[in-house]
């Protein structure tokens, strides 16, 4: 399976956007993940909505952002809206802490903004809002296999929506209020986005072309890559991000690895089309 | 895509037989002092809970899974003898040919709910297989032993209709053989006091289309279809019905109220009747996703006004009257309710409809609609002079997130 990577955007503590994230990596200096993310504001919104969004849907929407407007720059005669696919595991970890606590006081009081916002989909929803785009927005969870879900979900919908699809991976802690282990409060936020487009290579972008396949899993998984980033599953897409920035001068030397559950891997390799 | 076979519990029963039989003879599953009333002592509404759900007992294998939302899958796949047919296609195919693609709004959070309010002890709560958006896919999986592509969609009410576009594009693409397509949603204290805050819960029964209508009744379900499409399978097929359309759209309009002119289910009906070939004039019933809250059946039926006029009759009816508002499961709950219509030749009633409401006549009054609009008070049984080839399904969430699933059955017309 192959499709064309027409943009990507990606958002973490110590990554600006993708631009910055290549730069630094060119540099070889290290990413500093004690930065706070950069102050964002959805302003494509109605002052409404923008009012209305939290950490997690900006997180999602500023990522999205980025790859939509790279591609639109690059590429002003494409497809105007998009499908859209919001990957994450947990949705907004916060909101869902704060709505179990609420329900566990006297009285049980939940915001009804609180409560909108929870829906899995909230991310989808502003987006498509904020663009003015009635097209197919899907939110989906796939546990830690975010990535590999993700990726083959967005090269399979661009084919059969005969467009290309823009896909955001996003995830966040959990929050300081869940009843799980410190570990899982500890990771650092880590969001990625890209545009691809299934159904056509074009040389001339600066982006290589995704190659997909997928097989039984190995006992052992090869793939040592080092990532700083390591904890969410989003940022599983540290290694695949690396490889995109890198491709010109450093092409992979073979496929990265990413299981699609316990028991399948997805190799994904990049070409020149 | 044809449906291999399926299964469903929700307020009305468990299985084919006494779903088919409660809608035919107009009984509803919702209750007024159901248990779960205990919990939300100040709120006066009617809930569609499933009967002793509490008590289906896992295997031990999969007890670490435990929560009131694995508990109705595990049942869900039990029902009409399912897990089995699954396991004779893992035979067959092998189980990493098998797809699995689930719809829920909420997962397990009741389980963290119970934590939170000390029910629950932290050492045998384990969020990961639990609340955590993804385990439903993970629990069934497991449960099944399934090992091809998996995922959960989470797209508030419309989750669980989306699912058929994923296996469509599977099946397509040759990954798998088989999907397994279906969603759970089930009573959890967050959902109820949410929707209770935007003031969209219902005191009395629901009463989707009536001039009175004030709001939803919080059910709960869980339901499975088996699809794939290839002659061998559908020649062993138990049913002879077809989804031959899904469309997907988004209103792009508020995040909590669909628009009031339908534009994204009008949209969403189409798509999916222009992946069939047909028009609205060869659709015989379509299941609304008729909330009962006053702007979503607007939304709804202006929606269809501007789908076309329409030069034969259109039956519409909500099924929420019978197992409420199952919010995640409500596209394959009510999906479901339309294969079975369509194998047993029924259409099922609007319940709790007592006087149309006017504004929605005028919406297809002036489409030169309104006559040809048919909405069965009762379950209406057909014959062979007067019977139906295609139903469709509406599904619409919050974040303006809409699906349309179109059914047909097989052999004649």
């Amino acid at each position: 399976m192959k499709a064309q990577i027409l943009s990507v955007g990606v958002t973490a503590p110590g990554i600006v956007n993708f631009q910055d994230f290549r730069q630094t990596l060119q540099a070889g200096e290290a990413f500093d993940l004690s930065l706070p993310l950069e102050k964002y504001s959805p302003s494509f919104l109605p002052s409404n909505e923008r009012r209305r969004v939290t950490q997690t849907i900006k997180i999602a929407l500023k990522t999205a952002e980025e790859a939509l407007s790279f591609f639109q720059k690059a590429f002003p005669n494409e497809a105007e809206n998009l499908p859209v696919l919001f990957v994450s595991k947990d949705g907004d970890p916060q909101i869902s802490a704060k709505m179990c606590q609420a329900v566990s006081e006297d009285p049980p009081l939940i915001s009804p903004i609180q409560f909108h916002n929870s829906v899995h989909n909230a991310p989808a929803g502003y987006w498509m809002i904020g663009q003015s785009n009635q097209a197919t927005a899907n939110a989906i969870s796939a546990g830690k296999y975010a990535v590999a879900n993700g990726l083959l979900e967005t090269v399979l919908q661009s084919k059969s929506e005969k467009k290309p699809v823009l896909v955001v991976i996003y995830d966040l802690p959990l929050d300081n209020l869940m009843p799980v282990d410190a570990l899982q409060k500890s990771y650092v936020p880590f969001a990625f986005s890209m545009v691809i487009d299934a159904n056509q290579v074009i040389p001339s972008t600066e982006f290589p072309v995704l190659s997909l396949s997928l097989e039984a899993a190995k006992e052992q998984g090869s793939m040592e890559e080092e990532n700083p980033y390591t904890g969410v599953p989003a940022a599983e897409g540290y290694t695949l991000l690396k490889a995109i920035a890198e491709h010109s001068v450093k092409p992979l030397k073979k496929p990265i690895h990413f299981s699609l559950n316990q028991h399948s891997v997805i190799n994904v390799s990049l070409t020149n089309g | 895509m044809h449906i291999l076979a399926s299964s469903l519990v929700s307020a009305l029963g468990s299985g084919k037989s006494e779903h088919v039989n409660a809608l035919l003879e107009g009984v509803t599953g919702l209750s007024s002092k159901a248990p779960f009333h205990s919990k939300i002592t100040e709120i006066e509404t009617y809930l569609g809970e499933i009967d002793q759900l509490e008590n289906t007992l896992l295997p031990d294998e999969l007890s670490s899974f435990q929560c009131r939302n694995n508990q109705l899958a595990w049942k869900a796949l039990q029902a009409d003898g399912f897990a089995q047919k699954v396991q004779a296609l893992i035979e067959q195919f092998g189980a990493h040919r098998i797809g699995l693609v689930v719809g829920t709004s909420t997962s397990g959070i009741a389980a963290t709910e119970e934590v939170f309010r000390g029910e629950l002890a932290p050492e045998q709560y384990d969020y990961e297989k639990t609340d955590q958006m993804g385990s439903l896919a993970q629990f069934c999986c497991d449960a099944l032993n399934v090992q091809g592509p998996s995922f959960v969609i989470s797209t508030a009410c419309s989750s669980s209709a989306k699912v058929f576009s994923v296996a469509q594009r599977w099946l397509h693409a040759d990954i798998v053989d088989v999907v397994i397509a279906g969603g759970v949603d089930t009573l959890c204290l967050t959902t109820v006091h949410g929707f209770n805050a935007l003031g969209l819960v219902s005191k009395e029964l629901c009463k989707p289309l009536d001039v009175s209508r004030d709001g939803i009744n919080i059910g709960e379900a869980g339901g499975f279809v088996l699809l794939g499409d290839k002659n061998r399978l559908v020649e062993s097929a138990e049913s002879s019905i077809q989804v031959v359309g899904v469309g997907e759209s988004s209103d792009a309009y508020h995040i909590s109220s669909p628009h009031p002119e339908g534009q994204g289910a009008q949209l969403a009906m189409q798509l999916a009747m222009a992946q069939a070939g047909i028009g609205i004039d060869d659709v015989d019933y379509i299941n609304l996703h008729g909330t009962a809250t006053p702007s979503n059946d607007l939304s709804e039926i202006s929606g269809i006004s501007h789908l076309a006029n329409v030069n034969k009759p259109l039956w519409i009816s909500s099924t929420k009257g019978f197992v409420g508002h199952t919010l995640g499961a409500a596209g394959i709950t009510e999906i479901i309710f339309c294969q079975w219509a369509l194998e047993e030749q029924f259409v099922p009633a609007n319940l709790n409809l007592k006087q149309f409401d006017p504004v929605l006549e005028q919406k297809l009054a002036s489409a030169l609609m309104m006559e040809k609009i048919k909405v069965p008070l009762k379950t209406l049984s057909l014959t062979k002079e007067l019977n139906m080839a295609y139903a469709m399904s509406n599904s619409f969430g919050f974040g303006g997130n809409n699906a349309s699933v179109l059914l047909k059955r097989g052999g004649e017309k």
